[in-house]
């Protein structure tokens, strides 16, 4: 759904799971999201990238966890009891993002187009939107270019 | 009609009857005179036939029907099994393949064999002058039983009658026409054999016309009106069965030899009756459960054991005694006989030998081995170039060996046998054997090692030297062997495959190739030890031994750690350093050294803690984490965490 809205911003109507890192307001669309589980032990790689926490054992398969707070240059809080890790895919790829904690799925009004975006000084390369949710801004987070670059830099690594 | 949803049955069927034509023709080659094989064939041939023109395969259909005619000239006698015949044969097969796959890639066959088409036509022509009369009825042969009740049928005033029954032409339901027929008979009196047998008529696997043979009382004349009246169907002879002249055509060898055949055909149907299809991912999805299953039994056992309650631990066995059961029947499913790869080896050896006029015997030993169904998918092509390099390079030419005092006939061997986990394949042959001393000039002139290297290495090392990439001993390229590229992807491939590869040879005396591969892929077992608080997994079969860390036998050679192992020198390798383990500096008492090799070459890791020897299941690390170097893949432990395996091969 694409709605004109007052100062030509583009927004669409989309259903995220909104989590936190630190102090931040993050939010995944639901599509991406396969599920939400509390944290599992983490296996470390050896020679893997250093965006890679490790992996874990999900029911039998083996998936990585992104240091998500690592990328987007952020600290996860202390463990509060709360955090969680949510499992999410894009294409073939499954990963784990390790976050601080998951409020809830809401609907909001993403803009993709905000001039926020578009600032030097806010780290935005892997946000792709702003919704607004009462009074809090959250962040849309691009998982497609996250996972391209990861892809990228484990050829960085290799080469 | 929608026959997209059949192609699938359709593709493996006929490249089963592609396979078995192909192997029956090698065999007819050999023996000419034997009948049972020439009706094994000409019954592959029909069905091909069959299926490709219900799957619109005009052409497909027109060759194999030209294939017929010859191969029932062949069977009636009237030309002789020679080897120009058995060539044209072979070709034919070769361009039905390509016809196949080409339907299969874009949807229609290609436009080839004409040729062939019309050289088989000839064939034919020039063969039958009398192929008309061949459906007399003295020409029939009946089996015992049907002779004696031809017999006693007769003595009690019965008569016996041939009836023809021809269909009109574009009849939808055959079976159906042929079932009214039956029907309408059976009301006259008893049948006692038609052609072709029910069976292929309840499978329309006929023309427009077959023949019954009908033992009654009644008037000849009512029952040809009465058959008539069915539509599509006409009669299109009756004549009486004179028995005293068939049974004399019936007896001997002949009748034998189609009643064998009979026989195997009626018990191939039934092997084909009991066996399913399965995609093999599917197979691939249950390994996975099962090996889930292998680890929750593991964890199940681990927590039991903190109880000691005897009935959940009674339990517990006997549920680890069926996922036991469980797993070695899911791994055996996957099992297929290495017959699939060494039966396109006969053709292939008999073309090459042919094109190099060589002539050569290739004896295949133990093809009921078994081997997982994944690296069967991959062994074909090593082995294949093994034989190329055998019968290119290893065999002499006739004359030579004349010379040489070895028979003329050369000997190939590709044997295959199970030892414990392993299947060992050796290919062999008796030929001229590499000359050691060749490869170790070839390899200094080449600039594969340098010349004082060159006179110190041993024989085994410099026999490794084929294997490196680029390397040929032969300097002129053919079209069958000699770029240098065949040994090297021989030995990657089988190392890919957690093999190895060994050569044997003997001058003037023949060279033998012996390929050691693992049973199964996903299962291997593993030695797990603790670096620091993490725990790795390192393949058996790579691993020579574990030892003690004595510090005295550590020697710095150019800031290298060596280890002094009986008269050996390894290179070590702490692992926590190469694996950045952190927090695992601080030494607590005894290292250990695991030894491990990858071909000839050694050297120690060093580790904290030996865990012991488990078998485990093989995990992919998924696409984002694949192809790092030095990682072969996880695996999950008994209490569920994920536990790295060390790819040794990558660490020399």
């Amino acid at each position: 759904m694409v709605n004109q809205e007052p100062g030509n911003h583009t927004t669409e109507h989309r259903q995220v799971v909104h989590f936190t890192i630190g102090p931040e307001n993050y939010g995944l669309e639901v599509e991406q999201v396969q599920e939400i589980i509390r944290p599992l032990p983490v296996t470390r790689v050896p020679f893997a990238p250093a965006f890679i926490e490790g992996v874990i054992n999900l029911r039998g398969c083996i998936i990585p966890v992104i240091k998500l707070d690592d990328l987007l240059g952020k600290q996860l809080s202390e463990n509060n009891g709360y955090s969680r890790v949510v499992i999410a895919h894009y294409q073939e790829i499954t990963v784990g993002l390790k976050v601080d904690s998951v409020k809830g799925v809401v609907y909001l009004d993403i803009d993709f187009a905000d001039p926020i975006l578009k600032q030097a000084q806010i780290k935005t390369r892997y946000i792709s939107g702003i919704g607004k949710l009462n009074d809090q801004l959250i962040l849309l987070l691009d998982l497609a270019s996250l996972l391209d670059d990861a892809k990228l830099n484990k050829q960085e690594e290799k080469c | 009609m929608d026959l997209s949803q059949y192609m699938d049955i359709f593709v493996a069927e006929s490249q089963e009857h592609l396979d078995n034509l192909n192997k029956n023709l090698l065999l007819l080659e050999k023996n000419p005179d034997n009948n049972s094989i020439l009706n094994e064939i000409f019954r592959s041939a029909h069905t091909l036939k069959g299926m490709a023109a219900t799957m619109g395969l005009e052409r497909t259909a027109e060759l194999t029907h030209e294939m017929e005619t010859v191969l029932s000239l062949l069977k009636e006698g009237k030309i002789a099994v020679k080897q120009d015949i058995i060539d044209l044969l072979l070709s034919c097969l070769d361009d039905l393949n390509a016809m196949i796959s080409g339907f299969v890639e874009d949807g229609k066959e290609p436009c080839i064999a004409q040729g062939l088409i019309d050289a088989l036509r000839n064939l034919s022509e020039s063969g039958s002058d009398s192929s008309q009369e061949q459906t007399d009825s003295s020409d029939i042969e009946f089996n015992e039983y049907e002779l004696s009740v031809l017999k006693a049928s007769k003595e009690s005033n019965y008569k016996s009658y041939h009836i023809k029954i021809e269909l009109a032409e574009g009849t939808v339901m055959k079976a159906a026409r042929a079932f009214m027929v039956f029907r309408c008979l059976e009301d006259f009196g008893q049948i006692i054999k038609c052609i072709p047998p029910v069976q292929d008529l309840e499978e329309e696997k006929f023309d427009n016309s077959f023949e019954i043979f009908l033992i009654t009382m009644d008037d000849i004349e009512k029952i040809a009106t009465d058959l008539n009246r069915i539509s599509e169907v006409r009669v299109a002879s009756i004549t009486e069965v004179n028995i005293d002249k068939s049974s004399k055509t019936s007896a001997g060898d002949n009748q034998k030899d189609s009643t064998e055949a009979e026989n195997s055909i009626i018990s191939n149907k039934a092997l084909l009756l009991k066996t399913v299809r399965v995609d093999i991912d599917r197979l691939d999805d249950m390994m996975n459960l099962v090996g889930e299953l292998v680890i929750n039994k593991t964890r199940l056992e681990q927590i039991a054991s903190g109880y000691r309650m005897s009935e959940l631990e009674e339990a517990i066995e006997q549920m680890g005694r069926l996922t036991t059961d469980l797993q070695s029947l899911v791994m055996k499913v996957r099992m297929v006989p290495i017959r699939q790869v060494f039966d396109r080896f006969p053709r292939m050896v008999r073309d090459i030998s042919h094109s190099l006029n060589k002539s050569v015997e290739l004896v295949i030993e133990g093809e009921q081995t078994e081997l997982d169904r994944t690296v069967i998918d991959e062994i074909g092509e090593p082995l294949v170039h093994l034989i190329r390099n055998a019968l290119d390079h290893g065999i002499e030419p006739p004359d030579v060996r004349a010379e040489a005092d070895k028979p003329k006939t050369a000997l190939l061997r590709l044997a295959a046998r199970q030892e414990g986990n392993n299947v060992i394949i050796e290919v062999e042959d008796d030929g001229e054997g590499i000359d050691i001393n060749e490869v170790r000039k070839q390899a200094i002139n080449k600039g594969f090692i340098d010349p004082r290297e060159g006179e110190l290495l041993d024989d085994k090392a410099v026999l490794n030297i084929i294997f490196e990439p680029g390397f040929s001993t032969n300097n002129t390229v053919n079209d069958i062997s000699g770029r240098g590229v065949g040994m090297d992807v021989v030995k990657s491939k089988i190392e890919s495959l957690n093999g190895t590869v060994d050569i044997e040879t003997e001058k003037g005396k023949g060279t033998k190739v012996i390929i050691n591969l693992p049973l199964t892929l996903a299962i291997i077992q593993a030695l797990l030890v603790k670096v620091g608080e993490e725990q790795y997994a390192i393949p058996l079969h790579s691993i020579d031994e574990t030892t003690f860390l004595i510090p005295e036998q550590i020697k710095m050679v150019q800031n290298q750690e060596v280890f002094l192992l009986r008269d050996m020198v390894l290179p070590l390798i702490r692992c926590s350093r190469l694996l950045e383990v952190p927090t695992a500096d601080q030494k607590n008492g005894e290292e250990f050294v695991v030894v491990v090799h990858k071909g000839a070459q050694r050297l120690g890791l060093v580790v904290d803690q030996l865990v012991g020897q488990q078998e485990i299941v093989i995990k992919p690390l998924g696409n984002l984490l694949s192809g790092i170097p030095g990682i072969a893949g996880a695996t999950i432990l008994g209490n569920g965490q994920v536990a790295i395996i060390l790819d040794v091969n990558s660490l020399f």
